[in-house]
């Protein structure tokens, strides 16, 4: 069944299979084209490797990151920042990347299957990238600030901070996949939020209103803050306060937040950029496997059972919440204490 | 399964703009890549670039737009940058529909991330 699903994906977007293909063809072919004379301390056969274990693993993690609606970036900083030593900053910087892309490539296929309105995306991503902004040039301050000890005080904030997401992500469980529609008050009411897409599980339209918008813009601000900050994105929080907060069903949560998370970080990145954090080597194949990743996530959203994903989701934050506040309280008090991971 | 709502087109015409330029950038990047790593048309060392970053190392980089890494940029900011004209393209139907407020909302991201980017470059 999920293999035939798989297969007529490809078939339906060429263009999807053509960027696999040419992306394994092209990263396969750069040991026929080398003609610069080779390092010692790096073979071409571990820069070719990592390039291509980091589109392969950049791939899955776009198609998890789209069906459960948190964005790569909650994914992929933890786990680099847990568990290698690349200075924070650049993780951060491929973080916001990894957090963007899946979420500009799934944009056309969510919004033309009615699962992402624009107009909750357009009132929603302007606090997002306000706090973005905010968040990246705060991360730099600090870093200016505080030097070495900056890196595993950032490592310790992350893994408590996501402690706190896989609570919520335990805590909710499968509750509140359809709030139940009240009429909109306040600003939801001005800017009439009505909404409502195509529930192929019930076969019919589910209705929604927007609630406590005001309440929601000002979490969008911290929500962005945090996710320029440490590099996540934020769609791990997104989906929270707009299906708690907002009273959004989760799965047309879900599918918004990726897509209002493209626009949150496009201001957020440019500081990174500006201050030499981004480094385009490293960052390409991790681009071009949320593209290829987002677009098979997209198409899958309607497929998957969200409960596998939101469990596997759940072990691996709770693993690398672990690691990281590890990492960071012996960078902070220089106290190593042996630990199985 | 067809959506009737008005403003629909408008998210099409986002998500569609967005769609085709990210796949561009995507295939900007890739070209990059390749240039960068069988080429070593870098500014920095590839095998360095690698060794420094994996070692935790902070790297700053010459970049320069004839470079591979300039190549990679280039595709990365086509991508970011096509929100500004996504966006824009959205705003006539959702102006005309009666979503004013919303447009005005929709405006301000396009005009925020237009300034950010070209602080940026600044």
């Amino acid at each position: 069944m999920a293999a035939a699903v798989y297969m007529s994906i490809f078939v339906r977007v060429p263009e999807l299979t053509l960027l696999i293909i040419v992306s394994l063809v092209g990263f396969g072919l750069v040991p026929l084209l080398v003609s610069y004379p080779p390092d010692l301390s790096l073979s071409l056969a571990a820069l070719v490797g990592l390039t291509l274990g980091s589109f392969l693993l950049s791939l899955v993690i776009a198609i998890v990151a789209v069906v459960a609606g948190i964005g790569g970036g909650v994914i992929f900083t933890p786990i680099v920042l847990g568990f290698t030593s690349i200075d924070t900053l650049v993780v951060r910087a491929t973080g916001l990347v990894v957090a963007m892309f899946s979420g500009l490539i799934s944009a056309a296929p969510l919004l033309k299957r009615g699962l992402v309105d624009i107009r909750l995306v357009y009132v929603c991503a302007l606090p997002t990238i306000i706090g973005g902004v905010l968040g990246a040039m705060a991360a730099f301050h600090l870093a200016a600030s505080m030097g070495a000890s900056a890196d595993a005080l950032v490592r310790l904030l992350l893994g408590l901070l996501l402690l706190g997401v896989a609570y919520v992500f335990i805590r909710g469980g499968g509750r509140n996949d359809y709030p139940k529609p009240q009429p909109s008050t306040g600003l939801a009411a001005i800017l009439s939020l009505d909404m409502s897409y195509y529930e192929s599980s019930l076969n019919g339209h589910v209705s929604y209103k927007v609630q406590r918008l005001g309440w929601a813009i000002g979490l969008f601000v911290l929500v962005g803050f945090i996710g320029g900050f440490f590099g996540l994105g934020g769609g791990w929080a997104m989906v929270p306060v707009l299906n708690l907060v907002m009273a959004v069903p989760l799965k047309a949560a879900a599918a918004s937040s990726g897509v209002l998370l493209a626009i949150g970080n496009a201001a957020a990145i440019w500081p990174y950029i500006v201050y030499g954090a981004l480094v385009p080597l490293l960052v390409a194949p991790w681009m071009l496997g949320q593209v290829a990743g987002g677009i098979l996530g997209a198409h899958l959203l309607a497929h998957v059972k969200v409960r596998v994903v939101r469990r596997l989701l759940i072990a691996m934050l709770l693993l690398t919440a672990i690691k990281l506040i590890h990492r960071g309280i012996a960078g902070l008090t220089a106290v190593e204490v042996g630990l199985i991971l | 399964m067809m959506q009737a709502n008005q403003h629909y087109d408008s998210g099409l015409a986002y998500g569609v703009t967005v769609y085709w330029c990210t796949i561009a950038g995507a295939i900007i990047v890739l070209l990059g890549s390749v240039l960068a790593l069988g080429l070593g048309w870098t500014v920095t060392p590839v095998e360095q670039q690698f060794t420094r970053v994996l070692q935790g190392q902070p790297l700053a980089l010459n970049m320069q737009t004839m470079s591979a890494d300039g190549v990679i940029l280039i595709g990365l900011t086509l991508a970011i940058v096509s929100l500004v004209p996504a966006i824009m393209v959205s705003l006539p139907n959702l102006w005309r529909t009666g979503y004013r407020l919303v447009a005005v909302f929709g405006a301000a991201n396009a005009v925020l991330i237009a300034a950010v980017t070209a602080y940026a470059f600044y």
